[in-house]
C-alpha cells in the first residue's frame, strides 16, 4: 500500500457501504469469523444489558 | 418529530450491528461537534470498525480529540438529547452502550479515518495505530491468542488494501518506545500474509 496514490482516509457512506464485503472476506480468512472479548472492564454493565454476552446478538445485514 | 430523534428511532430499527453502532457513533460525534468538542472512536471499537464487526461488542469508545475538557454536565445534557440513560462517562443510548475515554492519545502521524454516517461524520483513531495497538495488545504483558487473533483480523484487512494503510508509518510506530513491537508485528504481519497467500 506504499504506492504513489494517496492514502484514503474519507469515506461516504456508500463507499463505506459498498468496502463492506472486502473487509469481512478478508477478516474471515484469518481464524473465526467473529472475535469477540471474553471479558473486559466493561463486562458487568455489558453481560447485564445482552443477556449475559458482551454485546447484541450478531446481526450482520 | 425533529431530525436527532427521527434519526435514533432509525437507529434502533437497524438490525445489522455494525451499521447500527456506526450510526449511533455518528449522530453521538455530531451532537458533542456541535457544542464544540471533536470525538474520535478509538481501542476495539475502531477495530470493529476496520474489520467489519469481526470484534464487536456492545459499547463504542470515544476519545475526545478537542483538548478542553467536556464537563460532566454538559455531557449528560447533550446525552440527554439522545435519550441515554447513565453517565456521566458511559451511557446506554438506542440499546448499545457509548463511553466517553478521556484525551485523546494518537502517535500516529496519519490522519484520523472519516466515515460521513447518515447520522454524522464520525472520527475513527489511524488504522496504523489500531494496528500497532492490537499488535501490543497480542504480545504484552504475556502472549494472548485471542489478542492476537484480533491483530491477525486487522492486518488481515490492511494487507488485502480492504482498509487501506501506509505501511511506513506501521513501521514507524512499532518502533517508538511507547510500542517497542517492531520485531513481533513484522513476524504476525508475515504470518497473516503466509495466511492470505499474499506477500507482507
Amino acid at each position: 500500500m506504499n504506492s504513489a496514490q494517496p492514502l484514503k482516509t474519507d469515506w461516504t457512506w456508500d463507499e463505506w457501504q459498498q468496502s463492506r464485503a472486502a473487509r469481512r472476506a478478508a477478516a474471515d480468512k484469518i481464524g473465526p469469523v467473529i472475535v469477540r472479548r471474553k471479558e473486559s472492564s466493561s463486562d458487568r454493565k455489558l453481560r447485564a444489558a445482552f443477556k449475559d454476552e458482551r454485546g447484541p446478538d450478531f446481526n450482520k445485514g | 418529530m425533529d431530525r436527532t430523534q427521527q434519526e435514533l428511532k432509525d437507529i434502533e430499527a437497524t438490525q445489522d450491528l455494525l451499521a447500527r453502532a456506526l450510526m449511533l457513533a455518528g449522530l453521538v460525534s455530531r451532537v458533542f461537534r456541535e457544542a464544540g468538542w471533536e470525538l474520535v472512536v478509538v481501542g476495539g471499537s475502531a477495530v470493529e470498525f476496520y474489520t467489519e464487526g469481526a470484534y464487536m461488542s456492545g459499547d463504542i469508545d470515544f476519545c475526545r480529540q478537542t483538548l478542553a475538557p467536556i464537563p460532566l454536565r454538559r455531557a449528560q445534557d447533550l446525552m440527554a438529547q439522545l435519550g441515554a440513560t447513565g453517565g456521566p462517562r458511559s451511557w446506554k443510548v438506542a440499546g448499545l452502550f457509548v463511553d466517553l475515554l478521556g484525551l485523546l492519545e494518537n502517535e500516529s502521524v496519519t490522519p484520523c479515518r472519516t466515515i460521513a454516517s447518515p447520522c454524522g461524520a464520525i472520527k475513527v483513531i489511524p488504522a496504523e495505530m489500531a494496528v500497532v495497538e492490537r499488535a501490543l495488545s497480542a504480545f504484552y504483558p504475556k502472549p494472548d491468542s485471542e489478542a492476537k487473533a484480533v491483530a491477525k483480523k486487522m492486518l488481515a484487512v490492511c494487507l488485502s488494501g480492504a482498509t487501506p494503510v501506509d505501511w511506513n508509518e506501521i513501521e514507524r510506530l512499532s518502533r517508538l518506545p511507547a510500542f517497542d513491537v517492531e520485531k513481533e508485528l513484522s513476524a504476525l504481519k508475515a504470518e497473516v500474509a503466509r495466511e492470505l497467500g499474499t506477500t507482507a
